[in-house]
């Protein structure tokens, strides 16, 4: 059996009367990359900040290398938070920082490490996301994929064991996109790192997953590897993973509530 | 050949033999360990002053940048007289870290200590 990195068991999230994520069971394996797959409002947003310790579970627990994050306090919580690497969509970078002050800030906020040190593992880091010749440019001053690299260098500051990215590909080129899909998977296969993908762009996400799983109102309803979910008969899969016009998931819209798609897109 | 303490978890060997000090690294090393290993070397390369260090790593699992770091800036030392700094043995994250890094090309990586000994 290979070790679990984060074990969600049972967890569940309700905002308001509408149960989000519906007691939902997953097993990350150490050194894979997952893929959560889903469309707008499936939970998968909801799902990766619960996992980041961002919003508060609401039922069950979610393990990660065996500590529970329900049990954990406030500091508890900080700390675990910067052993995990985490690449919001924005790449949240500092506006009025350079690229190496960016990267630089968890190293200097979290660390007793000398600024020798600290210069040369933001070199390290920024020439790992080939963005080292930029180092002292403005984030206004680079392109958007550019900026995603520099939060992807980042959120490696810390050398963590566990990354998460929340739409790594959004908004980007097809190729800047692939460029960041090769990233992923060099830091998977080279140093083991855990990768958990938050995405629903089915290139990218079968290009660097080793698993994927889909979400669908709250709960899972698919999972496997890329080939199995290629080769699903499953109406929703088959629509979601070959854009299908006609589907489980149009049918749902024609017929749905207006009031209920409208307030799920929040999610 | 000059066996030196050194009072390190991580570092339980360090020898100054001939022109080279070679240290023999043990355990994970991490951004906790790194400073006091950072202070030791930066100390044994003032006090011995070596034309090449050779750092053992068959005993490392793993270590992250900021080891790294520290094995960049005891290069900045020894280039300076035209020394290197040769990596002995390295385990697979290692390797990775300083493959994907694209450090592998500025340390002379080598299988043994032997193979290092003749680097001069």
């Amino acid at each position: 059996m290979p070790d679990i990195a984060i074990k969600v068991s049972k967890a569940t999230k309700i905002f308001g009367s509408r149960t989000v994520l519906d007691a939902i069971d997953l097993d990350i394996y150490r050194g894979e990359t997952l893929v959560i797959l889903g469309g707008s409002g499936s939970g998968k947003s909801t799902l990766l900040r619960m996992m980041i310790g961002s919003v508060p579970i609401d039922g069950g627990d979610i393990l990660v290398h065996g500590k529970s994050l329900c049990d954990m306090s406030r500091t508890d919580l900080n700390e675990y938070r910067k052993s995990i690497g985490v690449l919001f969509q924005s790449g949240a970078l500092y506006n009025s920082m350079t690229i190496a002050d960016n990267v630089a800030l968890p190293l200097r906020e979290h660390t007793d490490l000398p600024e020798e040190t600290i210069e040369l593992m933001v070199k390290i880091k920024l020439e790992l996301v080939g963005l080292r010749e930029h180092a002292t440019k403005l984030p206004s001053e680079i392109s958007g994929g550019m900026k995603k690299r520099a939060g992807l260098a980042r959120a490696l500051a810390l050398d963590p064991s566990i990354l998460f990215y929340d739409e790594p590909s959004a908004g980007l080129d097809p190729v800047t996109s692939a460029e960041i899909d090769e990233l992923i998977i060099k830091l998977n296969k080279l140093l083991g790192v855990t990768s958990v993908v938050v995405t629903h762009e089915m290139d990218s996400a079968f290009r660097i997953a080793d698993r994927m799983v889909l979400l669908d109102r709250g709960k899972f309803v698919a999972s496997g590897t890329p080939e199995q979910m290629k080769k699903s008969t499953d109406p929703l899969v088959r629509q979601f993973v070959y854009g299908l016009i006609d589907g489980p998931l149009t049918e749902r819209k024609r017929t749905g509530a207006y009031e209920s798609d409208l307030l799920m897109d929040n999610i | 050949m000059a066996e030196i303490q050194t009072y390190l978890d991580v570092l339980p060997t360090a020898r100054h033999e001939d022109d080279a000090l070679i240290l023999t690294l043990t355990g994970e090393i991490d951004l906790h360990t790194s400073p006091d290993l950072r202070t030791t070397l930066l100390s044994l390369i003032q006090q011995t002053q070596p034309k090449n260090i050779i750092f053992v790593l068959s005993k490392v699992p793993y270590m992250d940048s900021s080891a790294i770091a520290v094995m960049v800036e005891t290069l900045q030392r020894v280039r300076k007289s035209g020394g290197k700094v040769v990596l002995v043995d390295l385990q697979p994250r290692v390797k990775g870290l300083l493959e994907i890094a694209r450090l592998n090309t500025i340390f002379h990586i080598v299988s043994t200590l032997d193979e290092a000994r003749k680097l001069k």
